[in-house]
């Protein structure tokens, strides 16, 4: 009895010290960036969002957000569902290599490859004068700024959840339900629309909620390439630099309304058309087409594949070009290692990496130390605190990010008790701590998929051996799903790497990390250092693919039959 | 060894009983059953004296201790899991050597014991070996060896042969009776399937809706069962009509269920009521038949002695009671 009110003791501790962290970085700063929005100088207030809304420049910026993540959704949901659809039914050569070509762009951080694509496709860009050139034209066939550039990047990058998503559910459908229809008469459309459609409507809906979350917090593109298309991301880090916080409070709650009001309208959508499939599906084959559909398929692909392998290949060549010549010639061709040299030389140049490296780590490590023991105890027991703790982790999956960047600098700009009476802006931890709020959900949900995947009778073999409940953890539960959780922890670590968004909101002198440091590095004309930087990002973060692939093998065999209780 | 005692043990879960009022004893060194259908409680009760499950009331005592709320780390109970859980991130012999790295013994003593019970279980030569490069009954008897090697006070057997195939149950079943009685371990060994039961254990308990309906030796369960669900649950039983059951001399209520094997079919009629051959199943060893008398259908085993005695469907025969006569 002592020992089971000692574990009561030591779980009640946990979930206090789990509450303190999580109200003290979630939700507090996120009511308190809602109170901003609403405060003026007689108390509560609605002037800051009258004034707001009556500005047709600022109703525009509301629109311009919209339409980009409708935009989003449609140019990645066309591309990314054609992909998948091509690589099921027409069973391409080389299938492995081209799957991990097309998942590539997941791997890169965005910022660079919006650098890669200014590079290339930009109004100096090495594409852009190719096609002057072999047109004979003095000004540009295609204007790679506005919506439509911030679209074509957004739809590079983005086009993989709906890929990933839609490849994985059409393994789902069933084949005897495809040749049913067939057989009662049903033509190729009717049975895409009545047989296949059905069981890929869910990953539809999910991939659509998670594009056009990225879609309405972009910052990169609209940032860099955006010109005069003005959406919230940007004008909230516009409106910090001018410290009209009120104002950017009020963005950021739009911003916040308008992608968690579209991610609950999918939910309710998505719950609505769930079925549950057969339970011996036959999967579905490869199809037989004509040659000469067969021979654009692969064009087309060729084509796709171009487009992703085009922007690395554009780095990794200027990273040995001197800035001289990338920014005078246009192809250019002075082949140098001095942009390298020059970012193990200066510490200058170096600082960003090293710093981006220590955050990332810190990261991933203070994600799992939150995430691990709560997907642990929610699984061998849901109870009500490690639901809520949970439902808390998984907040910050619908704020965009750069109004978890708001939260942050409205939260810690002045001394708090959250941070032991410091004032966190301005420090180096405050850009970690961002870091970790943003991995929570992604690490959460790797985590519980690798428990799912345990065999509980496994924690009853260890006991009934004799290990404590402790030891039992660290000796058959922790091995088991460890590389589920590597496997997650390996994705932030790469995203956190090429960070952005909140980076710009949030750093300073101690702390510039590596995306920061090559945009600056474009805007000093340090170019070719900037895309050097770029290619060691890279690097890192194909290096952590294979890692990760690794571990996807090797996951494999630890997945057993669920337990069944027979009496 | 030691004895069990299970006293008064009831378990529920939400409204529902799982288990209602037990009390067992099982002895020292004993090889105990508990048999039953699926959900009749017996896997809970297995769970209770492992520890993974708090009975809703009752004790569950050890050599006159009670371990009623002792965590299972402190039982020292082993066990062997329906899927067998094995560690997947350990070699064989990492599996069977984890109880005993746990009580911290001395590396010598743990590779001479891993030796010993790699050798009862001719596992000697898999002992580097991942679980997934391992059979079925491989596995089981790693699962077995990591059981034993704890020198467990009980060894409980959950459903342990469910996933191998009929001719690696029987092997397994005349290996775990050997090794059961060259390490003499008190043993309790839950199954469903009564060929099973009746052929491993020397007491069993037949269990259904979480009740212990009869408790006895093998040959008590099958000959003399007590009621009807343990005459129908254990072996095929005919229950014959009154005047069917008048005919063939019997007359009490429970005399009037009769094993297939207790029936005899002849082609004169004696002492027999006249039946007509309905349908034969030939399998070898015997002939199992279906007939008809004049009231009922009954089923007749008959063993092959190879002198062609079978008859065919369609014939009109007569049926008796085999006392010997």
């Amino acid at each position: 009895m002592k020992k089971l009110k000692y574990d009561r003791y030591k779980s009640a501790l946990f979930y206090a010290c789990l509450f303190f962290l999580l109200s003290g970085y979630i939700l507090y700063p996120l009511l308190n960036t809602v109170m901003q929005a609403f405060h003026g100088e007689g108390g509560f207030t609605l002037s800051v969002f009258r004034e707001y809304v009556s500005n047709p420049n600022h109703l525009q910026v509301i629109r311009n957000t919209a339409l980009l993540g409708v935009g989003s959704v449609l140019c990645c949901g066309v591309l990314g569902s054609a992909l998948a659809g091509y690589m099921t039914f027409c069973a391409p050569r080389m299938k492995r290599l081209l799957h991990i070509i097309l998942l590539s762009p997941m791997m890169i951080p965005g910022v660079i490859i919006v650098i890669a694509f200014v590079q290339l496709y930009g109004e100096s860009g090495i594409v852009t004068k190719l096609i002057e050139l072999l047109l004979h034209r003095d000004t540009p066939l295609f204007g790679f700024s506005g919506l439509p550039g911030i679209l074509f990047v957004i739809t590079y990058t983005q086009y993989v959840y709906f890929y990933m998503n839609v490849s994985v559910a059409l393994r789902y459908v069933d084949y005897s339900a495809v040749e049913a229809a067939a057989s009662l008469g049903a033509g190729k459309w009717k049975i895409c629309k009545d047989v296949i459609l059905p069981t890929v409507r869910p990953a539809l809906i999910t991939s659509a909620t998670m594009t056009f979350a990225s879609g309405v917090g972009a910052f990169s593109a609209p940032n860099l390439i955006g010109g005069g298309f003005k959406v919230l991301s940007t004008q909230i880090v516009r409106s910090k630099a001018n410290n009209y916080m009120d104002v950017a409070s009020v963005q950021v709650l739009m911003l916040l309304l308008m992608s968690a009001s579209v991610m609950l309208l999918l939910e309710y959508y998505k719950k609505r058309c769930t079925y549950t499939r057969a339970v011996r599906a036959t999967p579905l084959m490869p199809q037989r087409q004509g040659s000469a559909r067969r021979a654009l398929f692969h064009v087309l692909m060729g084509l796709q594949v171009f487009m992703v392998v085009i922007p690395i290949a554009g780095i990794l060549y200027m990273s040995f070009n001197t800035t001289h010549s990338i920014m005078t010639d246009i192809f250019p061709c002075e082949l140098t290692l001095e942009n390298f040299s020059n970012i193990f030389h200066s510490a200058r140049f170096l600082k960003p990496l090293i710093n981006s490296l220590k955050m990332s780590f810190m990261a991933v490590g203070g994600g799992l130390l939150l995430t691990v023991p709560v997907s642990y105890l929610s699984w061998r027991q849901r109870g009500v605190w490690s639901r809520m703790a949970k439902s808390i982790m998984l907040l910050p999956w619908c704020m965009p990010v750069s109004v978890i960047g708001v939260n942050m600098i409205n939260a810690f700009n002045t001394k708090s008790i959250f941070a032991f009476g410091q004032a966190l802006i301005g420090g180096f931890s405050i850009l970690p701590i961002a870091y970790i709020i943003i991995a929570l959900p992604l690490l959460l949900s790797a985590n519980d998929t690798a428990m799912d995947s345990f065999n509980p009778v496994l924690e009853d073999a260890s006991r009934s051996l004799g290990a404590s409940p402790f030891l039992t953890v660290l000796r058959v539960v922790l091995p088991g799903i460890a590389p589920g959780i590597a496997a997650g922890g390996i994705l932030v670590f790469i995203r956190t790497m090429g960070e952005y968004t909140v980076s710009a909101l949030l750093y300073g002198v101690h702390n510039r990390p590596i995306s920061i440091s090559m945009v600056l590095n474009i805007h000093e004309f340090n170019i070719g250092v900037s895309m050097a930087l770029g290619v060691i990002v890279i690097g890192i973060s194909y290096v952590t693919l294979l890692l990760l692939l690794k571990l996807d093998k090797r996951q494999r065999p630890l997945t057993q039959d669920s337990y069944s209780e027979n009496a | 060894m030691q004895s069990i005692v299970l006293e008064n043990i009831s378990h529920k879960y939400g409204d529902t009983y799982a288990l209602q009022n037990v009390s067992l004893e099982i002895k020292h060194g004993e090889l105990f059953t508990l048999l039953g259908p699926s959900g009749c409680g017996k896997t809970t009760m297995l769970r209770i004296i492992a520890g993974f499950l708090q009975p809703t009331a009752g004790s569950v005592i050890i050599d006159g201790e009670d371990i009623t709320r002792q965590p299972p780390e402190k039982r020292g109970m082993g066990v062997v899991f329906q899927n067998y859980a094995l560690f997947p991130n350990m070699t064989v012999e990492e599996n069977i050597a984890y109880g005993l790295r746990l009580q911290k013994l001395d590396k010598a003593e743990i590779e001479k014991r891993c030796d010993r019970f790699l050798a009862l279980t001719g596992m000697e030569d898999y002992r580097s070996r991942k679980i997934d490069a391992l059979s079925g009954g491989q596995q089981q008897r790693v699962a077995i060896a990591r059981a034993l090697i704890i020198s467990p006070r009980m060894l409980l057997l959950d459903e342990p042969m469910s996933n191998l195939d009929v001719a690696l149950r029987a092997r397994m079943r005349q290996e775990l009776q050997d090794i059961q009685r060259q390490t003499g371990v008190t043993t309790l060994f839950i199954t469903h399937d009564q060929q099973e039961a009746l052929g491993i254990s020397q007491r069993i308990a037949v269990m259904d809706h979480g009740t212990v309906q009869q408790v006895g030796s093998p040959r008590q369960i099958y000959d003399h069962p007590e009621n009807e669900f343990v005459a129908q649950f254990v072996g095929t039983i005919n229950r014959l009509s009154p005047a069917d059951a008048a005919d063939l001399g019997l007359d009490a209520q429970a005399s009037r269920l009769v094993r297939p094997e207790q029936l005899v079919l002849s082609g004169e009629g004696v002492d027999g009521i006249p039946v007509i051959v309905d349908h034969v199943l030939f399998d070898g060893s015997c002939c199992r038949y279906t007939v008809k008398s004049a009231n009922d259908i009954y089923r007749v085993v008959a063993l092959n002695r190879g002198d062609g005695d079978a008859f065919s469907t369609g014939s009109r025969v007569y049926m008796r009671l085999w006392n010997g006569r």
